[in-house]
């Protein structure tokens, strides 16, 4: 069988996809514009979003944008916390000890999900229905639309706040010069703090988004955030733009190479990208801020 | 102004600073100089919270400022312009200048009229205000450190070998600046290795060595000594 005829439809939900994943690289990059730290926990606020706005649902028997608003802002108290409890306390230790210690908060807050909630896969109901629309031969579920204008409305958002507002400037300047930074006046840490915060809430945007369209679980919060992490290599470690391009790019190959592949390798396909982009423009498509300013 | 007494810093086990007491007056331009090594840097992150403290207190404008939060320490009024420069590369001139001004943000009015200043003093920051500060040239960097520095509206600036590095026309324009600026009325504390240029602009200096101040005085008196004699010799 021709594997081409399968492309558009790939195409769609690679791009919805890419769109996910395109957030959760954004929550990488807000925390390393303001800190250098890597936070390895960014997927586990997607799938937080998800979760905690299904128990707040079923369990609380809130209305379903109310319980995505309270799980959003939930969401946003633990990364908060998360900086509180484990980064600020690090705050001498090297960057590496940092990221560690993410990855260590990562297996904490999914397991914590797992007893508080269960390990049963849990769906959201769409937004606005499930009925497709079809353009041009493609069906498209209109979760889709919501999940790509919401990217769209968040990057934007996040492009202004990090380049045309003061606090942004001096996020970036936090993580480029420490020490000029220091002696700026300015308060690192709360920047950080303040960045852990808007991250974890792009993160459970993205997961109230989702997971009408995929499910989510407990555990599904480390593979979203390595690609995610991946897509903001990919795309140019540390920009907005990139964050964003490499989402897309990444959901994009990724769903595609199911007409020509086994299903079950679809994952592999991220990390071989990653691969490619490391060896040959390792600045990522867009370029890079900071793989740039490192070489002086 | 500026009192230093008995300051004591390690660097895990190594003593960078031993017992150091040192004052600035209100007013005055004070010159640290001292071979490499001497700690001279250490001294100036150490006043400006980068550092931690042994032992010993740092008190600014009659406030006990030993170990606080960098931050705080210049928001009251003790700016520091670091070796290195340490500006932000990525990020506008106009905006490396906005960020100096972060501590006192809401103060528009203010900002304007620093903003000035500096331009006055520095046109060429005005000039390049869009570019990415990365690309200034060094001297340009040093401008904008400076710069950076001042709009935190510091009642005592400190620098860090301001002058390293950069070629002599713009070693005159910084020197003249600072002039100007303590005409203003700026407390100045620069660390120097153009020792003769910075002790003919300063009133008092210290001599530093092996992280002991070994020789105090009046600039003049200073740069007779064989102290400094033998530094500028090498
Ligand atoms: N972060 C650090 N950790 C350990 N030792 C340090 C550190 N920074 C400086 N030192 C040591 O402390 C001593 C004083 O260094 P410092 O940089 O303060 O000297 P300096 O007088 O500013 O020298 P220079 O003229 O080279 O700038 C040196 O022996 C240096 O090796
Ligand atoms: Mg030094």
């Amino acid at each position: 069988m021709n594997p081409w005829i399968h492309i558009p439809q790939l195409l769609a939900a690679g791009i919805t996809m890419g769109a996910i994943y395109a957030l959760v690289a954004l929550g990488f990059v807000i925390i390393v514009r303001a800190s250098q730290i890597l936070n390895f926990a960014q997927g586990e606020f997607v799938m937080l979003g998800g979760v905690v706005t299904f128990f707040f649902i079923t369990g609380a028997g809130l209305p379903y944008p109310l319980a995505a608003l309270a799980a959003v802002l939930a969401v946003i108290v633990i990364g908060f916390l998360l900086h509180l409890l484990v980064v600020y306390p690090l705050r001498k230790a090297s960057v590496l000890i940092l990221i560690m210690a993410t990855v260590g908060a990562s297996i904490v807050i999914s397991n914590t999900s797992a007893l508080l909630f269960g390990t049963l896969p849990k769906a959201l109901p769409p937004f606005s229905g499930d009925l497709p629309l079809e353009l041009g031969g493609i069906r498209i579920v209109p979760q889709n639309l919501w999940v790509l204008g919401a990217t769209f409305l968040l990057f934007f958002v996040l492009y202004f706040l990090s380049h045309r507002t003061l606090v942004g400037k001096a996020m970036e300047a936090s993580s480029t010069d420490p020490l000029g930074a220091d002696l700026s006046g300015i308060a690192r840490n709360f920047m950080v703090f303040l960045a852990f915060g808007v991250s974890a809430g792009v993160g459970a945007i993205a997961g109230v988004l989702v997971t009408p369209i995929f499910y989510t679980s407990y555990n599904a919060g480390t593979l979203l955030g390595l690609k995610g992490f991946i897509a903001a290599v990919v795309g140019g470690w540390g920009k907005n733009s990139g964050a964003v391009l490499g989402g897309f790019v990444l959901g994009v190959v990724e769903s595609t190479s199911i007409a020509f592949i086994p299903a079950g390798y679809k994952d592999a396909v991220a990390f071989v990208v990653l691969l490619l982009i490391l060896y040959f423009r390792p600045k990522g498509i867009l370029g890079s801020p900071y793989i740039d300013s490192r070489r002086w | 102004m500026l009192r230093i007494k008995k300051l004591i810093v390690h660097y895990g086990p190594f003593m960078a600073l031993n017992k150091i007491s040192l004052e600035v007056n209100v007013g005055e331009v004070v010159t640290l100089v001292g071979p490499n090594k001497a700690g001279k840097t250490t001294l100036l992150l150490t006043l400006s919270g980068i550092v931690e403290t042994t032992e010993g207190r740092v008190l600014f404008q009659d406030a006990d400022i030993t170990n606080l939060d960098p931050y705080k320490i210049v928001a009251r009024g003790l700016g520091h312009v670091p070796q290195g420069r340490h500006i932000f590369p990525t990020i506008s001139v106009f905006d490396n200048l906005m960020v100096g001004a972060y501590i006192r943000r809401k103060a528009k009015g203010e900002i304007e009229e620093d903003l000035t200043r500096i331009y006055e003093l520095f046109p060429v920051l005005k000039k390049r205000g869009k570019q990415r500060a990365g690309t200034l040239s060094g001297g340009e960097q040093q401008m904008l450190a400076i710069g950076r520095a001042l709009m935190g509206r510091p009642n005592l600036l400190m620098l860090d070998e301001p002058s390293s590095g950069l070629a002599p026309r713009y070693i005159d324009e910084i020197f003249a600046a600072f002039q100007e600026l303590n005409r203003r009325g700026l407390t100045i504390f620069i660390v120097e290795q153009e020792i003769q240029r910075s002790l003919a602009i300063s009133h008092r200096g210290y001599v530093l060595r092996n992280g002991r101040l070994i020789k105090k005085g009046p600039a003049p008196a200073l740069v007779e000594s064989r102290e400094v004699q033998e530094l500028c010799l090498g």
